[in-house]
């Protein structure tokens, strides 16, 4: 039950018969009695004329999906199944992060008719955004008393990712098919991996001219022309690629207002993109202590979707990251040579203990790269030295460096391949090393 | 047109997550029931304690505290003596006209009624019994007897004199007040407590007997037990069928001064203030009920970035490092001066310096030395300025090897 403002207008305008019929009869007492007995009876009809809450049908028409920063709309169908017209209001119960523009909407509903409630949602954090139901305050026709009612009517919608560092892509995919050939460069752009042996053709490398090949296949003394062969190559194909998201608590801290794991995402998804195009396989780990999402053995547009879908839902939890299973895990993917890309925090050698003692054993078997987001607000103190207070920051932004960089080449001594940027720049230099390796046929 | 039925609907009804009025009061009724156990067996205990209990004040014969007297009464009535309980002059009076003759008994602890009133109540009566009277009772009933003080507490004192309820009484215990008779008075004088001061005082009055009681543990449920007490109190007070008592209270005093506000202020401030109290609240009701619960919202761990490099230059500041935080920005200078100038990551400080000092040839190899290594900070002044060289030293270098 709700009373609305008129209702309280009404009491209020009591006044005026209490202080008439107390200046007239000296019965004031009296008449604030009846007045008030009179509100509620009035108020208690009202009640009784309203139409039932509960009698309504409610559905939802929600889009699945929606990119983080986009904006969609929810749509809700309210049938009123009363004999009398449904007024009031209805609140559409959405978390406060799904950015809904209005939550409250004002409705009238003739009975047996049904209404659609368009409510636009532009959410602002990555994950499922849900609403319980729906609350409708249903008025009675003079809108005194409402009789109010919950109704269950559950909606669920995914904030992907928004990968915005998609617009880095098809500048790489240019250069991936210079690498490929399919673009005619004045480069030898000629590949690592051998792909067949065909008759030579005037323009050929002649340096690429297989002697052996061309000595079995043709035999002067079988009166045969004699022909020239040359080996063609091509980049690697292929080739498979781990990508290993650390979710641990270093992934939650907020560079340039994005948690480092959003960071992650975005350098996962370009990555993606551009190997699964240059013929890669990829993999994806999300991984604490337990895997937090997977996917494996998708590729084109099915992997970046099942990557979004995954990875919209993953966020950092307050655990320190168990790297001593990651080479089991990776493992478990895949048993032939990969190139797994880390894509954690690089702080200090104390807490990049864990991540130093696994990469033996990783790069062992594998290409490992290293991709961490660095701070730009470091750089930045290291040069800020005006006050007392400053220079001591810069000092200890000195520290952090240097601790970064003794990281970095500890890494580097036991065979992995650091990559670090600030956020908006860490997935395009991934992506650059990605095409570095893939030129260079380290893959 | 019939009312849509099951089979018509294509979606069944959303299912309401409120609970009915029937469903909240079967969730709620052990409480209710509860609350209502509770107001009823409060109910019960305050129209039982209403009924025992009465009056607090003593001498009330509704007070069955130690100090009322109702035991008294109740005797008097078992007796068959018809005790009339009157409050205000004005009830004592009616009840006086109901029943010529009866017996008047009085007191007036609290001095409630003025002198005009005092002399009111001794007309009333041509048999009076006062219980305890100060100077101003005393001197509008009985002007022949004075207060004598208040004695020691008697035990067992015996009569002393011819009045017939004192002689069948015998002795008495208690205290409270004594009495004496004035110059020219005939006053009978029971119960001696000293020299010439008496505890029960009979006189006559041209308003006809009026006997002086003072002691309190004749009249009291506490006292009457004691030796000849109630003897005396059923005698003094049972002498007709009809006992008239009369305690004034606060009704009997009279109002005057100038008008007060109330009687000055229309009828319908009153009930105007009610009705804003009443419109307060079904504002309060307005505003106050939520459209549906609130939504519960998991939100993220924040982890500010820089927390750890803040903290470790508070720790530095707080602990005075500066030897320490000059040590830092030196490394950090050596560090990025030896890949401007092009040497291996693995140079020596040495190779820096003798590079800095080929490249900048006008400044003295001591000088950069000390800048770059030697130099110990003494305070944070120091610290300061070493650094600002520093961040000089790096950008003459990049300018010479850049231009």
């Amino acid at each position: 039950m709700a009373v609305s403002g008129r209702f309280v207008l009404l009491v209020a305008l009591g006044v005026v018969p209490v202080v008439l019929l107390g200046e007239a009869y000296r019965q004031a007492e009296l008449t604030l009695a009846l007045w008030l007995l009179l509100t509620v009876i009035i108020g208690v009809v009202d009640l009784t004329l309203a139409a039932s809450p509960r009698r309504l049908v409610v559905e939802r028409v929600l889009p699945n999906r929606v990119r983080l920063g986009e904006t969609t709309s929810s749509e809700l169908y309210i049938t009123n199944e009363n004999r009398t017209a449904l007024r009031g209001l209805v609140r559409d119960a959405w978390q406060p992060s799904a950015g809904a523009a209005v939550t409250r909407h004002s409705v009238v509903v003739p009975a047996s008719e049904r209404r659609m409630l368009r409510t636009a949602l532009t959410p602002f954090r990555r994950g499922d955004r849900r609403t319980a139901g729906i609350t409708v305050r249903s008025f009675g026709p003079l809108g005194l008393w409402a009789r109010q009612a919950t109704l269950a009517s559950p909606g669920r919608i995914r904030v992907l990712p928004p990968f915005n560092s998609r617009k880095h892509l098809p500048s790489r995919l240019a250069r991936l098919r210079e690498l490929d050939g399919a673009t005619s460069v004045q480069i030898r752009g000629q590949g690592t991996e051998f792909d067949s042996l065909r008759e030579y053709v005037r323009g050929d490398d002649v340096r690429s001219i297989d002697w052996r090949a061309t000595a079995r296949q043709g035999d002067a003394r079988a009166g045969h022309e004699q022909k020239l062969m040359v080996r063609t190559w091509r980049p690697e194909r292929d080739r498979r690629i781990v990508i290993v998201i650390d979710t641990g608590r270093t992934q939650a801290a907020r560079i340039d207002d994005e948690p480092r794991i959003d960071t992650s995402i975005e350098a996962s998804l370009l990555l993606a993109a551009l190997a699964t195009r240059a013929g890669d396989r990829v993999d994806l780990i999300a991984w604490d202590r337990r895997i937090r999402g997977r996917v494996t053995g998708a590729s084109g547009g099915e992997l970046l979707n099942r990557m979004v879908d995954t990875m919209a839902t993953v966020d950092p939890e307050l655990l320190e990251t168990d790297w001593s299973s990651v080479a089991a895990q990776v493992r478990a993917v895949t048993n032939q040579r990969a190139l797994v890309v880390l894509l954690t925090t690089i702080d200090t050698p104390a807490s990049s203990s864990g991540l130093l003692s696994v990469l033996p054993q990783l790069a062992q078997r594998h290409t490992v790269l290293v991709a961490a987001v660095s701070d730009p607000e470091i750089l930045r103190a290291v040069s800020e030295r005006g006050d007392r207070d400053e220079t001591y920051r810069a000092a200890s932004a000195e520290r952090s460096l240097l601790d970064m960089a003794r990281v970095t080449a500890a890494i580097t001594r036991l065979g992995g391949d650091v990559v670090t940027g600030a956020p908006s720049a860490l997935p395009p230099m991934l992506a650059d090393r990605y095409l570095a390796l893939k030129a260079a046929g380290r893959l | 047109m019939s009312a849509p039925t099951t089979e018509r609907r294509a979606t069944p009804l959303a299912e309401a997550t409120t609970p009915t009025l029937r469903a909240a009061v079967k969730r709620w009724r052990f409480w209710l029931i509860l609350a209502a156990v509770a107001i009823v067996g409060l109910l019960i205990v305050a129209l039982a304690s209403g009924a025992g209990g009465g009056s607090r004040a003593p001498y009330s014969i509704t007070n069955a505290a130690p100090e009322g007297s109702k035991a008294l009464a109740e005797v008097l009535r078992q007796q068959g003596v018809d005790v009339v309980q009157a409050d205000t002059l004005d009830e004592a009076r009616a009840a006086m006209d109901a029943a010529p003759g009866a017996t008047l008994a009085f007191a007036d602890p609290d001095g409630l009624l003025n002198d005009s009133r005092l002399a009111e109540a001794a007309q009333l009566s041509d048999r009076v019994v006062l219980f305890l009277p100060g100077f101003n009772e005393l001197r509008a009933f009985a002007p022949g007897v004075a207060s004598a003080g208040a004695p020691r507490d008697i035990d067992g004192v015996d009569a002393g004199c011819s009045l017939p309820a004192a002689v069948r009484a015998g002795t008495i215990i208690g205290g409270g007040r004594s009495y004496r008779a004035t110059a020219g008075s005939d006053a009978e004088l029971c119960f001696r407590t000293s020299d010439d001061a008496y505890d029960v005082v009979r006189t006559e009055t041209s308003d006809g007997t009026v006997t002086v009681l003072g002691t309190a543990d004749v009249l009291s449920n506490e006292g009457i037990t004691g030796a000849g007490n109630a003897a005396l109190a059923l005698n003094l007070l049972g002498e007709t069928d009809t006992l008239v008592w009369y305690i004034p209270t606060a009704s009997d005093v009279e109002a005057d001064g100038p008008a007060d506000i109330a009687s000055l202020t229309p009828d319908w401030v009153t009930p105007v203030l009610a009705l804003s109290v009443f419109t307060f609240i079904a504002a309060a009701i307005w505003r106050g009920r939520r459209l549906g619960a609130l939504v519960v919202e998991n939100l993220p761990v924040t982890v500010r970035s820089r927390e750890t490099m803040e903290g470790r230059a508070r720790l530095y500041a707080r602990a005075g490092a500066h030897t320490h935080a000059l040590d830092s920005l030196r490394i950090g200078t050596i560090t990025r001066l030896s890949r401007v100038l092009g040497l291996p990551r693995n140079a020596t400080v040495d190779e820096v310096i003798a590079s800095v000092a080929a490249v900048l040839p006008a400044r003295p190899l001591g000088d950069i030395q000390s800048i770059l290594v030697a130099a110990a900070p003494a305070n944070e002044a120091d610290l300061v300025a070493y650094s600002d060289r520093l961040l000089e030293l790096e950008g003459a270098v990049t300018r010479a090897v850049r231009p």
